[in-house]
Parts: C-alpha cells; sequence; structure tokens
C-alpha cells in the first residue's frame, strides 16, 4: 500500500527530490572545468610598450586583453560587456569592438563614455604597445530591465 | 507490497535536500544571462556556476534515460563541455537550461546507441513490474520504489521517457522539451500521455 497516493507520483516525488551524490558531482563538475581549462588557447600574441630590462619584448595574450577588458567594464553599475573582438595587424592592437548591455532606463550615452575611458584606461594600463592609437567602437547591443551584471 | 505511510515529506524522511542540492559550493546570485554573457567573454568562473546551478539536473535526467550512473555522468561531462565550445555560436532562441538539457539528451541519445545496441521493442510495455516483498520501510522502500520507476522508465521508448522525466522530474514547459528533444510540442504531449499511461500500469503493483 502506498496510502492514497499512486506509487507513480510517489515516485516521481522521490524522483524530484532525489539528492546530488557530492561526491560524485564534485567529480563530474571538476572533469568538465579541467576539460575546459586545458582547451583554453591564448588567442594572438600582442606586443606590450615597455622593453624588459634586457631589451627584448613581452607579449601578453589576445585571451588576457579580453579578460582585463571584461572586468573593466564590468564594474560599471547598469553595463555588462556581451561581446569583445579584436582587430590586430602583426602583434599590435589596432581596432576594439564591444557589445554591451545597459539596462533599461539608464543613461546609456554617459555609461558609454565612461566604457570608452575605462578600455583606454585598461589598455594603456598593461600596457599594450600603442594604446592610444586603438580605434575603440562600442555598440549597446541590447537592454534589460534589471542590471544586466546580475 | 506495503509501503508505511507518513505525512512528512520524503526529504524529511530521507534527509534529501532540493534538487540540485549540495554542499560546500558557493551561493552565485547572478542570473543565467548573466553568467553567460560573462562565459561568453572567456570567464571560466561563470561557467563554473552554470555547471553547478544546472548540472545536477542534468545528470539527474540522464540517469533516468541512460539508466546508469557512468554514463550519465559521461553524458553530463561530454554536454557541458560542448556548451562551453559552443558559447559563441548560442543565439539564446531558447533559455540556457533548455539548451543544455538539449545538449545532454543529445549525448545520451548518442551513447545509448553506442552502448545499448539493442532497441527496447514497443511490446515489452505490456510487461509488469513484480511486486516487491514487504520487508522494507523508510530509506529502503524509497530507494526500492525509485528503482521501480528507474526500471519502468527503461522500457519506455527513448522520446517517451525524456519526455516524461523534463517534464515530471525536472519541470520543463511543452514547448521547453519540444525544444530539447527536436520535436513538437504536440508530439510531446503525445509522448507525456503514452508515458503516463504506461508507468502507471508498471506501478500499479505497488499499490
Amino acid at each position: 500500500m502506498t496510502g492514497g497516493m499512486h506509487p507513480l507520483d510517489q515516485a516521481v516525488e522521490l524522483a524530484r527530490l532525489e539528492p546530488v551524490d557530492a561526491g560524485r558531482w564534485e567529480d563530474t563538475a571538476t572533469g568538465v572545468m579541467a576539460r575546459i581549462r586545458s582547451s583554453l588557447r591564448p588567442g594572438r600574441p600582442l606586443r606590450l610598450l615597455l622593453p624588459d630590462d634586457r631589451g627584448g619584448t613581452t607579449y601578453v595574450s589576445e585571451r588576457v586583453v579580453v579578460a582585463a577588458l571584461r572586468r573593466a567594464l564590468s564594474a560599471e553599475d547598469d553595463l555588462a560587456p556581451s561581446a569583445v573582438r579584436l582587430e590586430v595587424d602583426g602583434d599590435r592592437l589596432t581596432a576594439l569592438h564591444v557589445d554591451l548591455v545597459g539596462r533599461y532606463g539608464a543613461d546609456l550615452q554617459a555609461l558609454a563614455e565612461r566604457s570608452r575611458a575605462r578600455v583606454h584606461e585598461t589598455l594603456a594600463g598593461l600596457p599594450l604597445a600603442a594604446a592610444d592609437a586603438v580605434d575603440v567602437r562600442l555598440s549597446v547591443v541590447d537592454v534589460t530591465l534589471e542590471d544586466p551584471r546580475r | 507490497m506495503s509501503v508505511t505511510r507518513t505525512t512528512t515529506l520524503p526529504s524529511e524522511r530521507f534527509g534529501w535536500g532540493p534538487p540540485g542540492h549540495w554542499p560546500d559550493v558557493e551561493v552565485e546570485e547572478r542570473s543565467d544571462d548573466a553568467l553567460l554573457r560573462a562565459a561568453r567573454l572567456g570567464d571560466t568562473d561563470a561557467f563554473a556556476a552554470v555547471v553547478h546551478r544546472h548540472g545536477p539536473g542534468m545528470r539527474r535526467f540522464a540517469r533516468f534515460i541512460l539508466g546508469d550512473d557512468e554514463d550519465a555522468a559521461d553524458a553530463t561531462q561530454d554536454a557541458l563541455v560542448s556548451a562551453w565550445r559552443a558559447l559563441p555560436t548560442f543565439r539564446g532562441d531558447s533559455s540556457l537550461r533548455t539548451w543544455l538539457f538539449t545538449l545532454v539528451s543529445r549525448r545520451a541519445a548518442d551513447l545509448q546507441r553506442r552502448r545499448r545496441p539493442v532497441p527496447v521493442a514497443d511490446e515489452q510495455l505490456e510487461r509488469r513490474l513484480p511486486a516487491l516483498p514487504d520487508t522494507a520501510a523508510g530509506t529502503a522502500v524509497a530507494a526500492d520504489l525509485l528503482g521501480a520507476l528507474r526500471s519502468a522508465l527503461q522500457e519506455l521508448p527513448w522520446r517517451q521517457r525524456a519526455s516524461w522525466v523534463l517534464r515530471e522530474v525536472e519541470g520543463l514547459a511543452y514547448d521547453e522539451i519540444a525544444a530539447a528533444l527536436g520535436v513538437t510540442s504536440g508530439q510531446v504531449r503525445g509522448y507525456l500521455h503514452r508515458g503516463r499511461a504506461d508507468l502507471a500500469a508498471r506501478m500499479e503493483a505497488w499499490r
């Protein structure tokens, strides 16, 4: 007997509440992230401004540049980056296309201008060669009702 | 078969938590959309949050439809890795959750084809589960009941099985199930109708 409840309904209830085996799940999740991290590619090398102590050239990978921009652009309330595309000539960054998502009702023009300043600060702070000459193009491609960072 | 009826929820009786629960994982408050945007820009921490938010449900779904925990782990892992690789091309036509179920469903179907070459014939649906002996109670009975459900599910045709689990266990809407399985909402209704009837008949022995 399973009382008034059909056994199938009771089994469904149990299935919905079945616990995750923490150890096994952690193995799966760890495996996923290990495979992902091992597959990361640095992207194109971009020349940094300053030579090292022996006069050699130092490069930073495209992935590092995108990560730095993502962090910088996510620091602004009501705005989040959704795509970053780099144009590179040899080992120099020449143009940057940034797609942004803003919160509906926010002053998107002001947000975009502050974002542009953050982009230039970030590039100069790496410090990327010819950072001032990079053509930065920002586009607000979507709006959300809530802060897009949340 | 006798099962003691109590007024407590299964989670209280057996110490189970809600779906997706596991300890020692920091609560991530960002929405799926916010995590998706960050992950698309290479933020592996954001993707790890996606993995921890949706992975347990994906694995539970895979285990129900594959009937094997190791296969379910493989299908879930492959699906999540393929999701990471496909992030740049994911257009957001469906929700992140539906898309992830689509991916794990495909991986599970691939595994099913490779590892279980004998298809389940519709005639098998006439078979009934045997009633289990009246010796267990509490957790053991719950485990047996769930085991009976798993066995019964394995005898349903693939899409019936997947539709039923996505609806009844994971709580997806008809159109989400249709998107995940690449069928129409009308077909999903049919799968669910037949699946419920077949499962109810099989589980009848537990009354």
